[in-house]
């Protein structure tokens, strides 16, 4: 929470009237005797705008005044008086000397960075100098930079140490990593909401949001013990302040948003010359029931029939019959799948704050709309949340609060992601000679001759633009804080967090489809989840002879966490109408099927601060948990940790540096911190019933199975959750008047008793294997952030540029008592692209390293053998033979790239000119690779889906290349080989891209305070205007994690947006 | 204020120490754990869960590598059948069809991790769980042998599938065995076969004859099992008294018709002797019958399924052209290939062939001009997938059903509505009678093997196929029947003969007739490559010619349709499939690689 430690006045006019007055009154009490001289003058701010209720105060005596509407002030001050000192919150306080001046006009600036910052910490919070450990804060300003639905995508780039990779899916959420990969595991962080624990998920309103803290190092995050080994992120929501004015906040955003990239297709007449080039490479006659068996490739007219010519028998409109017989005419010229499936985007979004107070109680609600048009048809997001805060002091010794959110999410359409078979994916697999539609207007599709395997995307997407999430939830928490003594204070915090979720998915027949479902159906999801946290703290907080500083916590808490999941499914309705579809109304395969979880965890934990003049700090914490995740014998753990912090600068000996010197602190910490998330029964063995891998018709039947058991989970009791140590150190400093501001971090993690769930053999049987903690991950890396701000043309014209910079290094130091085991992810079409094992980071690229192509079959026959296969030819890969056995078998295959970059940053510029306003955000990633997958199927013509210009243009003996040594890729064949992982499908990630670009004006007060209107700002914000890299696909910026992290399948580009928006302070 | 200090620090001791170990106790919803199995109901529950993976898949756990009728390793990897489709899909089909499989292959992976994975792991698990339970008393020593004897049988059949395809490096696995994982996979001669042996010896002794429920085996399917076992050794002696035990039990005869060994209407019928049940629509996309096979449908037109794969060779159809006296042709069947519409349109003109041929040709394989059973007339091309690469033959029908029973006994939802309640009768009569035909050839009891050979041959002259077309051109509109009269129903589809050998001369020509008999009557069934692979250890080899020459005489003439078999050379090392690599890297040391694919 950032807040300043003044007294808190305020915007506007009618608010800054009264409580000059009231100053005025007060002061006069004391001016009446003296000598006097009269001082007049106007104070401005930086824009030259004037500036009311600014304090005027002759320096050491009580004799002052306030500065009226008009920023002006007259003063009768006494003769001697020789400073004057003008103040006002949130601005710098300056001291003018009187000299023989009797007009003293001033511009003052604003206070850019607060010296008494609190930030929130874990169950307390701190001063923002007295922090030992490495903990970032994202204020509400840093979150208005980007216009994503998510807070979690806006944190991208505005904090070191955290790298935040985007989802473009409407709604979609990033994938938030802090420090690195911490483990093999759920490495996501814990979000901490208001005092209660939420998963990740799109929870909050991020206008909501008062503060985001995130603890970054064991010695910050010990406190959340066996949950804090990935660190914490605790956010904040606003509340209403005491004896606060009711203010009114009402926002308005609107845009539009676009893809800004597509695939480079080839259209129909290249698509035919290219099947032409893999028949000539091939060595086989041109034989194609659409393009003919020519010398040439002819477009026919008609592709359903195969190849048919117009005004031949099969395309009489007469004989059309759906679905049993259509007709699709060839789109000669080709379709461009992407411009079908690509839209224009609309995005808006409302937004309403109440917040005020009295002197006993403060309230603060508001209430969000946002609704974005994603920019492939028929998908939307839609959010409505609703918050209400309130506290209330009932007397000088006890108080009470509560925080309440309600989130509702809607959305629709196919919002799938990064696969083979989603509408992103399906435009690229799509063969452009296909029309979108029949001849009578019904969707076409692959079912012509010859034409692959892809859905027609626009049928995907319209068919599915009545499939609809929706999501409740309501979270909150309930507190209470009693005064007990002097620095002691009880509090009780009873937290809740209830979610559903539910879907309605249709299934509609696609009779287009060379692979048909011919049966509509329903397939229905309902979720829920139910959380409850009871945490109790008693906090003590003194200081002794006015220089030690301590401040103690001991808490207890106890968790509770259960979900249940139901879904059902019908097939064949009557009625294909949306409303009719329900489950009662399904007439065949009634399925149903349900499971739930359970874990909870109870835990004690406490903390000391002790400082000595804010000078030299020290910091101890201890948790210990017990988990229900964990058999009886290992359900306990202690997680303790320690830091010391040196405010150097405060030092006598600093004081000449102090020049230029402001401020200089070094940080030390050490802790440990634990992860839990490994699934709730690890240590149990089971066999479950299941009625496809379990059941059997024993009895003959042709339509009913008799349900059995099966081996279902091998357990393990001698598991216990992951520790993660670090150690971190840290310098921050401000200098030249604190224009300057940095903070590094160098840390270094070591996770132990990583659990990981050893692959078993099969003879060990074929069920869900123990995690077992075997494995050793170590992270190291530097987290920078660098701050400079200034202004010109004497307070006019301010600018100022943040720059984050974040490095990590991830390495497995064990993963089994067999170090040679190496782990490969999921194959994609029976081909593994990522592996881990002792020494690679998790996960690593492997594959062949292709030393080019061979030019002549010679050369290729000279070469070493692949295995015992004919493939070495001219114009296939020549893989390198890495073992050096003279032969080209899977030993040759290596770890040829990492998908983690060698440093993530952001970089934010600030411009400001009187009431303008210009903000520019960039971000990048340099040094990871990606494996473009999709090339296998546009460049290798897996599939026989559409293909790359690459693949016609740029393959080994293209008619189109001058010479064959130019070739960017293989002879056009679809030869297996070739397509086996290897060094050709990794591409160079690295990107730096224009995030946004915000231009904002600010109406003058002086304008507004004639209408009784606070505030008033329009600005006008576009995203992604441009990116740089050289990586093929659609986007370098690609959401996917864990062992499959850096393999791009197709995934959302990401959008370009335009946005409007006005914020209206009443 | 006091008070209420120490009132509320009270408070904060009691809720630390409160916490009661049961509020952490959360055990698993919806599964449970070994012990709740200790009983007769519990056994038969587990045993269940052993049946199902006979099936040979369990939803995408395992898939079509693993298929029960080996319809990869034992149909596409012989002159049988092609891979089809298309070569870009499924692509390590492509290195089993040109035998140039290495030992990544997930193929093999899948057929490994079924068969130890799943089944004899299942196996295993149940015996454990029998001799707890008898131990307990819970159960009789009567029913221990009943469910003993049952799981048994299941855990012979895992390994004798698992022999087939990767041999003797296979790891021998039993219910005492301790660890697993440190069992190697390097056998002295004869261990494994012995192994299954007595698997199946404990199952025929103690089986009953009849079973209530027709899923589970009889004494005969124990013993006509480990007759096919110790066939695969040409072990003649062994399986001799194990088949005539079977036909002397009168328990079985052959059905009427050839059909009716692939129609659900006859599952479970007087020809059966153990059968891998299939049911669908229980659940969606039913996957309860083989999901191995789920690729295997047509994929063209309005029949159109997925995906087009296990199409019938060319070889294969030219095996059922026979002389005038209805006998093959055997030297000389592949020189000429029997007409086809390989490159012609639907909307061309073709004429079926007219050569004669015997009817079970019209049963195994669908040709363009043909009925194929109701769903009309095979229209050729616009029912393929792709000619030029899988050649211009439907997928194996002997396991499709008819559009009659679409959607009621075919699954009705997902991609895969070409798997369907039609039974894999795993072991029948007619296996038995043309295996004791074989035993009788290589003793030279040569009345024996003809009377055999010929009952088969005289039951396949009992039904063909009908309906005889009148038109030449059978594009889409042609649907499905053609318009009336343009099918004559009253003759056969094509020219059907089949005759019976009055003699055979020698012992060679017996053997010869043996072989050919087998390979037609079950042909695609997944047989055809380890059949070829024991005959190579026969004297006169396979009519003469070693499984090489079949093999690669069949590769350069398939040329002649299609042009995926260039280069492709079949060799000794390729008789059996590598050892998974990813089972040998889980267990170094441990599993080792088949000498051939090091």
């Amino acid at each position: 929470m950032k807040q300043r430690n003044l007294i808190f006045l305020p915007k506007g006019n009618w608010a800054r009237m009264l409580f000059s007055l009231v100053l005025l009154m007060v002061l006069m009490t004391g001016m009446a005797f003296a000598q006097q001289k009269t001082i007049t003058g106007k104070v401005l701010d930086e824009s030259g705008a004037s500036i009311p209720g600014v304090s005027v105060l002759v320096k050491g005596t009580t004799v002052g005044t306030v500065t009226d509407i008009d920023g002006k002030y007259s003063l009768n001050a006494p003769s001697n008086s020789a400073t004057l000192n003008f103040g006002f919150v949130g601005m710098i306080s300056q001291d003018v000397a009187i000299g023989q001046k009797t007009v003293i006009n001033v511009t003052m600036k604003t206070e850019v960075v607060g010296v008494d910052e609190v930030v929130v910490v874990g169950y307390g919070t701190r001063k923002k100098e007295e922090l030992t450990g490495a903990i970032s804060t994202v204020s509400d300003k840093q979150l208005k930079t980007s216009t994503a639905s998510s807070v979690m995508t806006r944190l991208q780039g505005q904090v070191s140490g955290v790298n935040v990779t985007t989802s473009n899916r409407p709604g979609g959420e990033p994938t938030i990593r802090i420090r690195g990969v911490g483990t093999i595991n759920d490495s996501n962080p814990l979000y901490v909401i208001d005092g209660v624990p939420v998963g990740p998920g799109n929870n909050i309103n991020p206008n909501d949001i008062e503060s985001i803290s995130i603890l970054k190092d064991a010695s910050s995050t010990a406190i959340y013990g066996a949950r804090g080994a990935n660190g914490v992120v605790i956010i904040t929501t606003k509340r209403g302040k005491k004896n606060q004015e009711p203010s009114v906040t009402f926002s308005v955003k609107t845009g539009i948003q676009q893809a800004t990239n597509q695939y480079n297709m080839l259209n129909t007449k290249e698509y035919g010359e290219a099947l032409w080039l893999a028949y000539k490479n091939n060595g086989t006659t041109p034989n194609h029931l659409q393009y003919g068996n020519g010398t040439t490739p002819v477009i026919p007219d008609y592709i359903k029939p195969a190849g048919a010519k117009e005004g031949s028998a099969g395309v009489n409109p007469n004989l059309y019959s759906y679905p049993d017989y259509q007709i699709y005419k060839a789109n000669k010229n080709g379709t461009n799948w992407y411009d079908e499936i690509y839209r224009t985007g609309k995005i808006q979004e409302y937004d309403l704050a109440v917040a005020g107070g009295g002197e006993k109680s403060t309230y603060s609600f508001s209430g969000n709309y946002y609704d974005e048009e994603g920019i492939l048809n028929n998908t939307d997001f839609k959010r409505y949340t609703f918050r209400i805060n309130s506290d209330a002091k009932f007397n000088d010794w006890f108080k009470a609060g509560e925080s309440l959110q309600a989130i509702y999410i809607n959305q629709h359409g196919n919002l799938d992601d990064n696969g083979e078979g989603t509408p992103i994916s399906q435009a690229y697999r799509a063969q452009p000679i296909i029309p979108v539609y029949d001849i009578m207007g019904k969707y076409a599709g692959s079912s012509a001759k010859e034409m692959g395997n892809a859905e027609n995307p626009v049928a995907q997407l319209d068919r599915a633009k009545n499939n609809q999430g929706q999501w409740v939830r309501v979270m909150g928490s309930l507190f209470a804080e009693a005064y007990l003594m002097e620095g002691l204070t009880a509090k009780s915090l009873l937290g809740f967090n209830f979610g559903q979720w539910n879907y309605k998915g249709y299934v509609l027949p696609n009779f287009e489809h060379s692979e048909p479902n011919k049966v509509n159906g329903l397939n229905v999801d309902s979720n829920y989840e139910l959380q409850w946290n009871w945490s109790n703290t008693l906090h003590y907080n003194k200081t002794f002879a006015e220089v030690h500083n301590l401040d103690v916590i001991i808490g207890a808490e106890a968790i509770q966490n259960k979900d249940q999941k139901m879904s059902a499914s019908r097939r064949q309705y009557f009625s294909e109408n949306p409303d009719y579809m329900q489950l009662d109304a399904g007439e065949l395969n009634k399925e149903n099927g349900g499971n739930g979880s359970e874990w909870s965890m109870f835990s004690t934990f406490g903390r000391f601060d002790y400082n000595y003049k804010s000078k030299y700090f020290l910091e101890g914490t201890v948790r210990r948990d017990g988990s229900s995740r964990f058999s009886k014998a290992n359900r306990y753990g202690v997680f303790p940790a320690a830091a010391a912090a040196w405010t150097v600068s405060e030092e006598n000996f600093m004081a000449q540096t102090k020049t230029w010197l402001s401020y200089l602190k070094l940080r030390a910490g050490w802790g440990v911190s634990g992860n839990d998330r490994v699934g709730n029964y690890n240590s149990y063995t089971t066999f479950a019933s299941n009625s496809y891998t379990a059941a059997y018709a024993i009895d003959g039947s042709n339509t009913s199975a008799v349900v059995g058991f099966r081996p279902s989970a091998l357990g393990n009791e001698n598991v216990s959750w992951e520790t993660t140590k670090t150690i971190n150190l840290g310098v921050d400093a401000s200098l030249f008047d604190k224009k300057l501001t940095m903070a590094l971090d160098l840390w270094d993690r070591k996770t132990s008793d990583m659990l990981y769930p050893l692959p078993i053999p099969n003879v060990s049987g074929v069920l869900g294997a123990p995690s077992i903690n075997i494995g050793e991950m170590k992270n190291k890396g530097i987290d920078l952030q660098l701050g400079y701000n200034n202004s010109l043309m004497s307070g006019q014209f301010k600018y100022s540029v943040n720059l984050t910079m974040s490095k990590y290094v991830n390495e497995i130091v064990r993963i089994s008592n067999d170090e040679t085991l190496k782990i490969e992810a999921g194959s994609l079409r029976q081909m593994n692209y990522t592996r881990f094992t002792k020494g690679s980071a998790y996960p690593e690229f492997f594959g062949y390293i292709v030393d080019g192509i061979f030019q002549t079959d010679a050369e290729a026959a000279a070469y070493f053998p692949y295995g015992t296969t004919t493939y070495n030819k001219a114009g296939h890969f020549k893989f390198r033979d890495v073992n050096g056995d003279k032969k080209i078998t899977p030993d040759d295959r290596t770890f040829i790239g990492s998908p983690h970059p060698d440093f993530t940053g952001g970089l934010s510029i600030d411009l400001s000119y009187k009431n303008f306003d210009l903000n520019m955000f960039f971000y990048g990633s340099y040094g990871n690779k990606i494996v473009n997958y999709v090339t296998r199927w546009i460049d290798y013509g897996m599939f026989n889906g559409g293909l790359s210009r690459k693949a016609l243009y740029e393959s080994w003996g293209s008619p189109y290349l001058a010479n064959k040594a130019d070739a960017k890729l293989p002879m056009l064949d679809q030869n297996d080989i070739s397509q086996q992982p290897s060094t050709a499908f990794l591409e160079d990630g690295s990107f730096l891209r224009m995030k946004s670009l915000r231009l904002g004006y600010t109406v003058p007060s002086s304008v507004l305070s004639k209408v009784q209107i606070k505030s008033l700002r329009f600005y006008v914000q576009a995203t992604n205007l441009f990116t740089m890299t050289k990586y093929g696909g659609l986007d370098p910026e690609l959401n996917s994690s864990g062992d499959s992290m850096g393999l791009d399948q197709g995934a959302w580009p990401t959008p370009r947006q335009i946005m409007f928006g006005l914020t209206l302070g009443l | 204020m006091k008070k209420l200090s120490i009132y509320s620090v009270t408070l904060f001791m009691a809720f630390f120490l409160s916490c009661s170990e049961e509020f952490l106790t959360k055990a698993p919803l919806g599964s449970t754990s070994e012990n709740v199995f200790y009983s007769k109901k519990g056994i038969d529950a587990l045993l269940i869960g052993t049946y199902s993976m006979v099936r040979g898949s369990a939803l995408w756990d395992v898939s079509w590598g693993a298929s029960i009728q080996n319809w990869t390793y034992g149909s596409v990897a012989s002159d049988d059948a092609y891979k089809g489709s298309e070569i870009t899909d499924q692509t390590p089909v492509n290195d089993i069809e040109k035998w140039a499989v290495t030992p990544t292959n997930g193929y093999p992976a899948d057929k490994w991790k079924l068969c130890f994975g799943m089944g004899v792991f299942r196996a295993n698990k149940v015996l454990n769980v029998i001799k707890k339970t008898e131990a307990d008393g819970t159960i009789t020593a009567a029913q221990a042998t009943q469910f003993r004897a049952e799981t048994k049988f299941l855990r012979g059949l895992f390994n004798f599938e698992a022999r087939l395809v990767f041999g003797d490096y296979i790891p021998i696995l039993t219910e005492e065995t301790v660890d697993p994982t440190t069992v190697k996979n390097v056998n002295a001669d004869g261990v494994v076969l012995a192994n299954i042996i007595a698997d199946l010896k404990y199952a025929w002794e103690n089986l009953p004859e009849t079973q209530a429920q027709v899923g589970r085996p009889t004494k005969y399917a124990a013993m006509a099992l480990a007759a096919r076992a110790y066939l695969q050794d040409l072990k003649y002696a062994e399986a001799k008294p194990l088949l005539d035990n079977i036909i002397a039990s009168n328990k079985y005869s052959l059905m009427p018709k050839f059909i009716q060994n692939f129609e659900i209407e006859t599952n479970n019928n007087a020809e059966s002797i153990f059968e891998i049940q299939a049911n669908v629509n229980d659940i969606n996309e039913s996957l309860n019958a083989e999901m191995g096979i789920g690729l295997n449908w047509p994929h063209g037109g309005d029949i159109g399924m997925c995906c087009g794969f296990h199409q019938p060779s060319q070889n294969l159809v030219n095996a059922y052209k026979v002389d005038a006296n209805g006998l093959p042709l055997f030297g000389t069947f592949n020189d000429v290939d029997l007409k086809n519409d390989q490159g012609i349109s639907s909307g061309a003109d073709f004429v079926p062939a007219t050569d004669l041929v015997d009817p079970r040709l019209d049963f195994t394989v669908s040709r363009r001009g043909i009925p194929y059973k109701d769903w009309g007339i095979n229209r050729g091309a616009d029912w393929q997938r792709k000619q030029s690469e899988g050649g211009p033959y439907l997928p194996v029908p002997k396991p499709f059903f008819k559009k009659s029973q679409r959607y009621t006994l075919s699954t009705t939802t997902g991609w895969q509505t070409g798997i369907n309640a039609n039974n894999f009768r795993y072991l029948r009569f007619g296996h038995i009678l043309l295996w004791r035909a074989e035993v009788a050839a290589s003793e030279g009891d040569l009345a024996k093997a003809l009377t055999l050979v010929n009952q088969i041959r005289t039951r396949a002259g009992n039904d063909f196929v009908k309906g005889k077309v009148k038109i030449t051109k059978l594009p889409s509109t042609v649907y499905p029947w053609g318009a009336d009269g343009d099918v004559d129903f009253t003759l056969p589809a094509a020219n059907y003969k089949i005759g019976s050998y009055t003699a055979f001369a020698t012992k060679e020509d017996a053997m010869n007739a043996v072989q050919w008999e087998q390979r037609l009557e079950f042909a695609t069934e997944g047989m055809r490559f380890f059949d070829l692979r024991r005959w190579d250890k026969l004297p006169n080899k396979i009519g003469g010619k070693s499984m090489a020459q079949i093999l690669n005489g069949f590769a350069t003439a398939d040329l002649r349709i299609r042009q995926i078999m260039t280069g492709a050379t079949f060799a000794e090392g390729d008789k059996f499939q590598p050892v998974p690599q990813s089972q040998i890297d889980l267990q170094p040391g441990v599993l080792e690689q088949r000498p051939d694919y090091k």
